[in-house]
């Protein structure tokens, strides 16, 4: 593991010598950090006093190595300008901060690496974005997440000095904390959740979301959906259990969540921007993610990973398609870029296949995902389905509708120039694609680091309606 | 144009002679954009038209424009305040009632489902 942390370190001065260079080190750093599940899958494994992980935090370690390779791939205009090494530095540093943050064992350390992880992305909005409406972006990102997280670090400190607790490794074994007092619940329950429900984001605090995705570059849009919005997954799948038995929080929050979901859907139907419609759907999906998660059944929690992973290469790939139209047509319009169809009719494959994937369709992960969910959901509160009906049904729609917003209708007339596609172009959507539907092959592999892990005996006995491993 | 108009009075002949010459000059225009030799050839983009760009920057800003009136917090109130409340109502009220059942003693463990999800 710290072979692998020196290899990614060395990695930094590479960014200005070479573009290609650093790229290919990146593909290899990849190749290490599948070694990292292979062995971890069972069991918390600790490199040091401070650094170690589960089979969740190798999975998504992985995942934001293959998002990053993939999003330098996608961003290979940026060579041509003279400040190329200083944006392959900023990806480069974001992706091991984040690496770092899901490897933390002590929750201090793991808030500061939580909040480290703004900088470089804040950077890549503001220095890359395309229109100057990235100021206002930027400032959105950062002060939501900076305002949310205060509270979080207050609440770690506490929990620090007078609970005497500051392990994420030990945020299971919640049976040792007991909270003195209903008001010392929610305060606890408000301060650790917010700065991971502005993050996912939840649908009250996502405001950021949309604004951030749509002027950040596209590699800036690629990480932010891919991994950026699972580092608040992450944490409230860490953090959650200790509020296990505050009820009324979990209800508050599932009916904001998944009724969230359907405004968002909602909203979908009536955008008119291509990144728009793809950053609302995200909300959309994570609402879902916390739905699952809030039920804290095995189905749920797995189910929330795997969907956490699955949305991660599906909205990248779907961010990815967009630049693609937007590089040759200028626009993010959907009124003004119709036609792909016969302008691009190599990418409009592609634009199906992620399209089916977001609306859930097999044999993408999503599906696996959304089934896991949604069973533990209706199983967790039957009065449920008609907002996990509503979800289901208004993300076909909204998917069907970008895929009809961007590939039917007439090409506009205005258009200066038909260009070709690019082997980069198609080998970037294959290896969104490869991942995102041959996973479910071995999708029982994510349902792992609950269900045979000695963590299960102690986070789903005592609830009533789950197995209790005795 | 034909030089003979058999069945359109002056006044129509006249208006279609206008019409014509309009979009002529809107023709002349588009084309002089699309196929201007000296503009730069492999940026791909459009002609612009100003009434889109009007529409997408209406769409866009139109949260700056908000203002908190009663009709638009009523709107706020019922369409997202009220909704999420109801739910967490009907939650509450389906775990309690599932809950007080299993400590009764009413609901025999064969018939609690989806007891191993």
């Amino acid at each position: 593991m710290l072979i692998m942390m020196s290899i990614f370190v060395s990695m930094t001065p590479l960014t200005f010598i070479s573009w290609s260079l650093t790229h290919m080190w990146l593909y290899f750093c990849f190749l290490i950090s599948l070694m990292l599940i292979y062995t971890g899958w069972n069991q918390w494994d600790m490199f040091n006093f401070f650094l170690g992980g589960d089979l969740m935090s190798f999975i998504l370690i992985s995942l934001t190595i293959w998002i990053s390779i993939l999003m330098i791939s996608a961003s290979s205009k940026i060579k041509f300008k003279t400040n190329w090494s200083f944006f392959l530095l900023m990806n480069l540093l974001l992706c091991l901060i984040l690496s770092v943050t899901f490897l933390m064992s002590d929750l201090i350390t793991f808030y500061i690496s939580f909040e480290t992880a703004l900088i470089p992305i804040f950077l890549i909005v503001m220095g890359w974005g395309y229109q100057p409406e990235r100021l206002q972006a930027g400032l959105y990102l950062l002060f939501y997440t900076l305002f949310a997280s205060l509270p979080l670090l207050i609440c770690i400190l506490y929990m620090n000095f007078s609970l005497k607790m500051s392990s994420t490794v030990l945020l299971f074994y919640n049976l040792s904390i007991n909270f003195y007092s209903t008001f010392e619940t929610i305060v606890l329950f408000v301060g650790f959740t917010l700065a991971f429900l502005v993050k996912l984001p939840l649908f009250s605090v996502h405001l950021w979301l949309p604004k951030a995705h749509v002027e950040a570059p596209v590699a800036g849009s690629m990480i932010l959906a891919g991994v950026l919005l699972k580092l608040g997954g992450y944490g409230l799948l860490r953090s959650l259990v200790l509020f296990k038995s505050f009820h009324f929080g979990a209800y508050i929050l599932m009916s904001t969540c998944l009724f969230g979901g359907v405004m968002v859907g909602l909203i979908c139907l009536r955008q008119t921007d291509t990144k728009a419609l793809i950053a609302y759907s995200s909300i959309a999906h994570m609402g879902l993610v916390l739905g699952g998660m809030l039920t804290f059944f095995i189905w749920g929690m797995s189910g929330a990973l795997i969907l956490m992973i699955a949305h991660g290469l599906c909205s990248s790939a779907l961010f990815c398609l967009a630049n693609i139209n937007y590089e040759r047509n200028h626009t993010r319009s959907l009124f003004l870029s119709g036609g792909s169809l016969w302008t691009l009719p190599s990418f409009s494959l592609w634009w199906f296949l992620f399209v089916a994937g977001n609306m859930a369709a097999p044999p993408s992960m999503n599906l696996v995902g959304e089934i896991s969910i949604i069973n533990s959901l209706v199983s967790w509160a039957f009065c449920l389905w008609v907002l996990i009906f509503s979800c289901s049904f208004l993300a076909a729609a909204y998917s069907i509708y970008l895929y009809v917003g961007t590939q039917h209708g007439h090409i506009m007339t205005a258009f200066k120039m038909l260009s070709c596609s690019f082997n980069r172009e198609l080998l970037i959507l294959f290896l969104h694609w490869m991942p995102l539907n041959f996973f479910i092959f071995r999708v029982d592999y994510l349902f792992c680091w609950m269900y045979l892990s000695s963590l299960t005996k102690i986070s789903i006995c005592g609830f009533e309606d789950t197995m209790c491993l005795s | 144009m034909a030089s003979k108009q058999f069945d359109a009075t002056p006044a129509e002949i006249r208006a279609a002679a206008e019409r014509a010459a309009t979009r002529d000059k809107l023709k002349w225009q588009f084309r002089q954009q699309m196929e201007n030799p000296n503009a730069l050839k492999g940026e791909g983009g459009y002609v612009f038209d100003p009434a889109s760009q009007r529409f997408l920057s209406m769409r866009v800003t139109q949260f700056d424009h908000f203002r908190a009136t009663p009709k638009t917090s009523a709107l706020g109130l019922g369409l997202f305040v009220l909704p999420i409340a109801f739910f967490t109502y009907l939650i509450y009220r389906e775990k309690t009632t599932f809950e007080k059942k299993c400590r009764e003693g009413k609901i025999s463990y064969k018939d609690r489902n989806f007891k191993f999800a």
